[in-house]
């Protein structure tokens, strides 16, 4: 959603009182104050005409949270004064998306563009009070007519209620404002797939294809549509085209693995729903869904935020991830997974006191957490710091022996510390209890290399090859490792 | 309330039932008051509208009325310790075998500290209205951290027993067939320390004798709960996937009151999830009972029973793994009916809020995902349901259901004041097209009433032909709803006894003709979540007069026919006796 052009308005926070016990109650007025005089429309209200906005009361929960409460007459008073519609009762809701939500119904009293209304039904929408901000939506789309947002956002309730009838008819009407917006084609095959309308999907899903080529989702609607039609070879082809898009779409997985099964291809359907199941499975329109996002976006929450810490995970900005992680971490102080999570990027950022910070605080609250002492032994084998990973990883090892990552990083530190006999036998056992983790296999023929035991070396990078045939280190290892076979075996005559 | 007064009746010397087989035998029980019954120009088979039903709602909640007064203690200390938002259940058993169908129920108490003022409670049916609390005096007043409870007559001795679950150890009660129970745990071998939740009883080897599936949730600690939070920062319960999944348990009847853990021979330890509801059923018709197991965000499990004592787990490959676009659902609670009538059991699995429930129509054994063209996309999406029952409510020959709900997680709940987990239940009913639509405010139900609810069982507590329903809350009041059903359409409740075995005739299928329509049903008392059912058939049939066939295929095998039989009350099936028998029984 573009940005909006910022309003004349000065907000001012003022606590009013703060009380005692398990519930410390503050209250927060807002006052709005016009600056300049604004432009009415038909049933806009200026702002002098408005009453204060309602009260906001701040309530902080044991756990030391701050949840904000609207006082619910005034808000329903204020609604009447402003000619909007009745709010629900929103009961808690984070301060920000409080002050968010007044902040747009004030624009929306004042103004009544299209845009404000628009916001309301975002914030009502993430607030997940589907009606009103239906409403909303149907309101900014009588604003502005051309505008194919905002029925966009009423078929994607329509469609998120299950009103497939209703949705399909949204999306047809948005089509004609906008045609070329892959999802609402996405978001129709889905439906007309959902109601077994098979060619209309196909149709759909042709028409995302040629607008996003690049994506999977065109071609795993068709390898759908195939497959509930029976015809197999077209959706094993479909689905192929998908998985060249999409490597790690977990969709193409499944519905291979369905097709393979409806073949009687056992092996190779339970190949697929193999891979299937350790996929992300994550928001699978959402992800795709620019307009989507922005919903959610809009309400100015810490889910937002959090939203975009996951989004951006795989682009590796470290700073930008850090700066988000310790956003929610805020309001979310006892989050011991985002606590792991900071504590790497950290790492990764070369800050290294911040992270053992971090994961102190992680430890202080889950100290039998097995994954935040891992955490514990990879921040600490980053700083060299090879006690506190010798440390750290005995205690996991004694609780559940020939763990995979624990015996990486514990053999690693022995290595580092030239104790390659211990480092031997800590992956001995952990490739003995899990064959199919090849690093551990790497890492034991290379120190098995550095001690000069070359038969042993060869026998692990072959065990490697075994697993990844075309695994450059392994077959590099094991070259190595015959030569010096070679070489030795010549020198013994 | 109605008292059914028993009465055995000749068939043959009332020339309704008409054997076919040449072992067989049916006694007919009549209710009282089938003179009663509207003659069938009275009567009312308008739909129902919020016209005609507004003065007066179907249910009306009578446990307070009646006796029933249970209040559940999830021992909530502001932890949001998970055990905390999945309890509990009961069960719908006759446990002093007088014909009135009683009420047990399960508590929870406190997670860490000292239990033993937290108990179970069984509540006596006298039959006019009124339950006594008999829970101590029974026996039945177990204490610990409860989750379901299953009453199945284990040991083939005639009376009902009962099987409870809890966060460790699980307990057995025998029925000792006097009004009191004993526990019998450690003999038989059930107590399994893990946190145990659903469970089913079934005839895996067709050996005559009970054997007992078990699901386990996660390997839950206190300690290893991590902190979670609702999008908006507060504190909020986490997901199962914070800890590590369970396999399930399979117990083998031994036959002398002991059971034998055969888990990893039968293949049932290989496979691990986060298991809820579980549903025992010959899905694939190949004579054996099949074992499914709704697992919360963990694939379901199919567990095919191969007819040598394993098991193999096909869910996946089967179709009823993954919901439609691939994804393990958080699988709740569970329940099979012949919903498009092709015979043969489909599924209904209720899920979390945000996701439609997942119905699963079966083919052969192999199912495919219908859940939106059955209606379940439309009216289950706002909310978390837990407890299932599939039922006809007016006897119109359709089936509805009840579903109950209750948010595990703030996360798709908009807040409620005071509690931010409840939600309301809903009737469904199928409307003219065959899908399932949302019926509460139809059937005057009000919509405004909010639960964490979790179990949902049929009972016909008052045994006047319909089905009343117990619902289970967490945190809140046990509810009796009696079915005010003033339909005057026709039915027929049956109670099935083998000629062996168990009393109740698990697994058993029964497939009605009545004109040109038939359906199935089956004995399954255990179904929806963390508790057992009325464990006898109750069948909507319209404006039928009669009954042109009836096939019993019993859980040994054996098949039975009656024809013509009479509508509108109870009959009692007994396997191998001749019509004439149920005369000895007046």
């Amino acid at each position: 959603m573009p940005a909006r052009k910022k309003k004349p308005t000065v907000r001012l926070w003022r606590r009013l009182s703060v009380g005692l016990g398990l519930l410390v109650a503050a209250e927060i007025v807002f006052l709005g104050v016009t600056e300049t005089p604004r432009e009415v429309s038909e049933v806009a209200l200026p702002l002098a005409k408005l009453p204060p906005l309602p009260r906001v009361s701040i309530e902080i929960g044991r756990d030391g949270v701050e949840m904000a409460r609207v006082d619910y007459e005034s808000l329903v008073r204020w609604c009447k004064v402003a000619r909007l519609p009745q709010p629900p009762e929103l009961g808690l809701v984070e301060p920000s998306v409080a002050e968010t939500l007044l902040s747009a119904m004030q624009d929306a009293a004042q103004d009544s563009h299209a845009e404000d209304f628009a916001r309301l039904g975002m914030i009502y929408e993430h607030l997940a009070r589907h009606d009103i901000a239906k409403h909303y939506f149907e309101r900014a789309a009588e604003r502005d007519p051309a505008d194919f947002r905002w029925p966009y956002y009423v078929a994607c309730i329509e469609q998120a209620a299950g009103r497939n009838e209703q949705a399909i008819g949204g999306f047809a009407k948005v089509l004609n404002l906008n045609e070329s917006y892959p999802m609402t084609h996405g978001r129709l095959g889905q439906l007309y797939l959902e109601m077994s309308r098979w060619e209309e999907a196909a149709e759909r899903f042709r028409r995302y294809v040629e607008l996003a080529p690049h994506d999977s989702l065109g071609y795993v609607g068709l390898g759908r549509v195939a497959l509930a039609q029976r015809k197999y070879e077209n959706a094993l082809r479909f689905l192929g085209d998908g998985l060249q898009r999409g490597a790690n779409d977990f969709q193409c997985h499944y519905n291979l693995a369905r097709v393979y099964a409806a073949l009687g291809r056992d092996a190779l359907a339970n190949k697929h729903f193999d891979i299937c199941r350790v996929l992300p499975k994550g928001k699978w329109f959402k992800m795709r869904d620019p307009l989507e996002q922005a919903l959610h976006a809009a309400a100015g929450s810490i889910e937002s935020v959090a939203a975009e810490f996951d989004r951006l995970k795989q682009t590796r900005d470290w700073p930008r991830l850090a700066e988000l992680a310790e956003q929610v971490l805020k309001r979310r102080p006892e989050d011991s997974g985002l606590i792991k999570n900071l504590a790497l990027i950290y790492s990764r950022l070369g800050r290294t006191d911040d992270a053992r910070r971090m994961i102190e605080r992680g430890l202080a609250l889950r100290a039998d957490d097995p994954a935040m002492r891992l955490v514990q032994a990879q921040i600490a084998l980053g700083a060299q710091d090879f006690d506190t990973v010798l440390q750290a990883t005995a205690g996991l090892l004694a609780r559940t022996p020939g763990d995979p990552q624990a015996s990486h990083f514990r053999a690693r530190a022995f290595v580092a510390l030239g104790r390659l006999d211990d480092a031997k036998n800590v992956l001995r056992e952990t490739v003995q209890a899990n064959p199919e983790v090849i690093e551990n296999i790497l890492l034991l023929g290379r120190v098995l290399r550095d001690g000069g035991e070359w038969d042993e070396s060869a026998k692990a990078f072959a065990a490697a090859l075994h697993l990844q045939p075309q695994n450059p280190t392994a077959i590099a290892g094991l070259e190595e490792a015959n030569r010096h076979r070679d070489d030795s075996s010549t020198e013994n005559p | 309330m109605e008292r059914w007064v028993c009465v055995i009746l000749a068939a043959a010397a009332l020339g309704l039932a008409v054997p076919v087989s040449t072992r067989m035998g049916v006694m007919l029980g009549s209710p009282a008051d089938t003179s009663d019954r509207n003659s069938s120009d009275d009567r009312d088979t308008r739909p129902h509208t919020p016209e005609n039903d507004s003065v007066k709602p179907i249910y009306d909640d009578i446990a307070a009325d009646a006796g029933v007064e249970f209040v559940h203690q999830p021992g909530a200390i502001g932890e949001f310790w998970l055990p905390e938002v999945m309890g509990a259940g009961g069960a719908i058993l006759d446990y002093d075998g007088d014909g009135d169908y009683d009420i047990y129920v399960v508590q929870g108490g406190e997670i860490v500290g000292d239990n033993d003022r937290f108990r179970n409670k069984l509540f006596a049916n006298d039959g006019l209205g009124r339950f006594t609390d008999v829970s101590a005096a029974s026996g039945a007043d177990v204490p610990g951290y409860g989750m379901g409870a299953w009453a199945a007559d284990y040991d083939n001795d005639g009376d009902v027993d009962l099987f409870i679950t809890r966060l460790g150890p699980n307990v057995l009660l025998r029925n000792n067939g006097d009004g009191t129970f004993t526990d019998v745990s450690d003999v038989a071998g059930v107590a399994d320390e893990r946190w145990g939740t659903g469970a089913a009883f079934f005839d895996f080897d067709r050996d005559g004798f009970l054997d007992l599936f078990v699901t386990n949730y996660v390997d839950w600690k206190p300690h290893i709960e991590p902190a979670c939070y609702m999008p908006t920062g507060q504190r909020d319960y986490c997901t199962p996937e914070t800890a590590a999944a369970s396999p399930g348990v399979l117990y083998h009847n031994l036959g002398d009151g002991r059971f034998e853990d055969v888990s990893a021979q039968a293949g049932i330890s290989r496979t691990r999830g986060n298991g809820l509801g579980v549903l025992c059923s010959d899905f694939d018709g190949d004579g054996w009972v099949d074992v499914f197991v709704a697992n919360d965000m963990t694939p379901g499990f199919f567990w095919h029973n191969k007819g040598d004592g394993t098991f193999e787990e096909s869910g996946a490959l089967r179709g009823c793994a993954y919901n439609g676009d691939g994804l393990a659902i958080a699988g709740m609670g569970v329940a099979a009916e012949d919903i498009d009538a092709d015979g043969d059991f489909d599924l209904v699995v209720t899920n979390i809020g945000a996701q439609p429930h997942m119905c699963l129509d079966n083919e052969d054994g192999y199912f495919s995902d219908v859940s939106h063209s059955m209606g379940f996309g439309r009216w289950g999406v706002p909310y978390t349901g837990f407890g299932i029952a599939l039922f006809d409510q007016n006897h119109d020959a359709r089936l509805d259901g009840l579903v109950v709900n209750g948010a595990v997680n703030g996360r798709f709940t908009p807040q409620r004041a005071g509690n931010r987990y409840a939600q309301r239940n809903q009737f469904i009913r199928r409307d003219e097209t065959g899908r399932f639509i949302d019926a509460t405010e139809e059937l005057g139900v009000p919509s405004d009433k909010f639960e964490i609810s979790r179990g949902a069982y049929v009972v016909d507590i008052d045994n006047d032909g319909d089905l009343d329903m117990l619902v289970t809350n967490n945190r809140g009041p046990v509810q009796l709803l009696r079915n005010e059903n003033q339909s005057g359409l026709s039915w027929v409740m049956l109670d099935l006894i083998p000629g062996n075995g168990n009393r109740h005739a698990i697994n058993a299928r029964v497939e009605l003709e009545v004109g040109d329509r038939r359906i199935l049903r089956e004995v399954r008392p255990h179904e929806s979540y963390l508790g057992t059912r009325d464990p006898r058939i109750h069948v909507g049939l319209a404006d039928a007069q009669l009954i042109d066939r009836l096939t019993v295929r019993w859980s040994d095998g054996a098949v039975e026919e009656w024809v013509s039989l009479p509508v509108d009350r109870h009959l009692r099936l007994v396997q191998g006796h001749a019509p004439d028998f149920g005369t000895e029984e007046k």
